[in-house]
């Protein structure tokens, strides 16, 4: 059960850094001509893969119950931080690491900046937040 | 009976289906673009680079201006031009590049002869590679000849010795004849001045010369992906709840001592414990009924009937495996594109903005917090939110999207305006 484990996470870890470093994202300057809105392949990129998600959760997930993303009081500050974060650095969670893993050694900052943030957050929440962030294992 | 009542519906989860297995095989097809059939001029000088052994190719082609005449979409000749100059003024590796591009007949005709005279001259300054390939006689095409997806464009002949000629480098388009060619070359803020059906025109199209993806073959492989990953693991794709697993180590250890005892326990000796526990809390302010109902409980005799574990959490070292392979995913994807090299900078943007020095450490150690931060806050990053939250159209993603999305541009533009 737990190997079975592993190896899911082992195959779409690959993947999924193939994938997004082969869109571009990994990449600061695609990144920033990405938020300066000068060359819109991948934000057509990413409208497309949401399309098609939705097609694929429509065809695959109908009528099962899947993590609901609730609205809460975080969620419009939490997206403010991390925007700006990520047209400064370039990264969001995974790029952080995917970034490093193309070469760019100073991610490895990022990195340690993102596992600071995630720490302190829980430490926030539970002192004074009390909202629902939508994580089902919290 | 009893443990059929109990059985609730899974509230986060949901089990993969058969189907499963077919959107994987799709997306496996999907991948098998991996070897893109998009042929890259600029992985073409950029291996012409590497191959006179200058270590690090792109950030050489970035420091000659040549990377930012390949972004704009100049023409292998106007390339092969500014080449001459830098290597007239003396540079090495340059010399070598000019003398395989007349080799190669990449933006110049092929000539042996000026081949011969350059590599002679790059050989005169001690390039080890132009001595090797003179004394070799040249031979034809010593340098992509085992990547059939950079083989250069060739005369008759020559094509008749590389059987590989798949996919010659496609000549751009001569930038008088062509509205699309036109794109800024110094930064990218004047670009904006281009109406949007030009912009918009230039994103659908892929540039011939780009190390990337073309649109539908991105959205394709990341919408697949994202399904893929809830069929198969059973939980929607995050991200940043990896990492959020991730810094609480400790919490994870005592969390799985207690579904281990939970598991191990029967039912009646964790009703027991219950009722004990709610006893001790309150007391004197429960019901008589209740008082007597936890007595009789806990009068029970023990039944042996061990609970069947649920495990469904993928385990904690999963989640670091992930964040692993996704690195090394991306090493993958760098090697590909023949662009892998060990980098202590972030790139020329980033450069331009913040430096390379630990001042722009700091920026990354910030912007780095802001990201776990916000992205616990909020709820989710982009895969989380924008990937698998809005293609099920939930609220709290729509919103969580458009205000990081709003706000990366804001600032971006910000950054443009202040540095640019």
């Amino acid at each position: 059960m737990a190997i079975g484990h592993y190896i899911k996470f082992i195959v779409f870890g690959l993947l999924m850094g193939y994938i997004v470093a082969r869109i571009g994202f990994a990449d600061y300057s695609e990144v920033h001509r990405l938020f300066t809105l000068t060359d819109y392949r991948m934000l057509i990129t990413f409208i497309a893969a949401v399309l098609v998600a939705m097609v694929g959760f429509i065809v695959f997930a109908h009528g099962k119950k899947l993590q609901k993303k609730p609205l809460h009081k975080g969620t419009i500050i939490g997206g403010v931080m991390f925007g700006t974060g990520w047209a400064v650095t370039g990264a969001c969670p995974s790029i952080a690491v995917i970034q490093l893993g193309y070469g760019y050694m100073p991610a490895v900052i990022t990195v340690l900046g993102i596992l600071l943030g995630s720490w302190l957050y829980r430490i926030v929440h539970r002192r004074w937040f009390n909202w629902d962030t939508g994580a089902c294992d919290s | 009976m009893d443990n059929e009542t109990r059985e609730r519906p899974r509230n986060c989860m949901s089990l993969p289906g058969r189907t499963g297995l077919h959107l994987v095989l799709l997306l496996a097809v999907s991948l098998v673009f991996v070897g893109d059939s998009l042929a890259a001029s600029k992985r073409w000088w950029a291996a012409a680079v590497r191959d006179s052994g200058q270590p690090r190719p792109t950030l050489y082609l970035e420091q000659h201006g040549i990377a930012s005449m390949l972004e704009a979409k100049n023409s292998d000749r106007a390339v092969f031009e500014k080449l001459v100059m830098i290597a007239e003024r003396g540079d090495a590796t340059a010399k070598y590049v000019v003398a395989i591009a007349y080799l190669s007949g990449v933006g110049i005709s092929q000539n042996r002869v000026s081949a011969r005279r350059w590599l002679g001259r790059s050989a005169d300054q001690g390039n080890a590679r132009a001595r090797e390939v003179l004394d070799g006689d040249m031979p034809y095409p010593h340098v992509f000849v085992d990547d059939p997806s950079i083989t250069p464009q060739v005369s008759a002949t020559a094509s008749a010795e590389s059987p590989q000629e798949i996919a010659p480098v496609p000549e751009p388009v001569p930038a008088p004849t062509s509205k699309l060619n036109r794109k800024s070359d110094t930064t990218t803020s004047q670009a904006a001045s281009d109406d949007l059906v030009t912009v918009l025109l230039n994103a659908v199209m892929q540039p011939a010369d780009s190390h990337f993806w073309v649109w539908w073959l991105g959205g394709l492989s990341l919408g697949l992906f994202t399904v893929g990953f809830w069929v198969v693991t059973g939980n929607t794709l995050g991200v940043s709840s990896s990492w959020d697993r991730i810094v609480s180590y400790r919490e994870d250890r005592k969390l799985q001592a207690a579904s281990k005892m939970l598991a191990s326990a029967s039912d009646a000796d964790i009703e027991r414990a219950m009722m004990e526990a709610t006893l001790a809390e309150f007391g004197d302010d429960l019901p008589e009924e209740f008082r007597e109902q936890a007595a009789r409980i806990s009068q029970q005799q023990t039944r042996a009937t061990p609970r069947q574990s649920r495990e469904q959490r993928a385990p904690y070292g999963a989640h670091v495996m992930f964040l692993l392979c996704m690195a090394i995913g991306g090493t993958i994807a760098a090697y590909t594109v023949g662009d892998l090299e060990i980098r202590m900078d972030m790139g020329k943007d980033f450069i331009r903005f913040f430096g390379d020095g630990p001042g722009s450490w700091v920026v990354l150690l910030v912007g780095g917090f802001l990201i776990g931060f916000g992205t616990r806050m909020g709820g989710g990053c982009t895969s989380g939110h924008a990937l698998s939250g809005c293609s099920r159209l939930q609220v709290g993603s729509l919103v969580a999207t458009a205000s990081f999305f709003g706000m990366a541009i804001l600032v971006s533009l910000l950054l443009d305006s202040m540095f640019g």
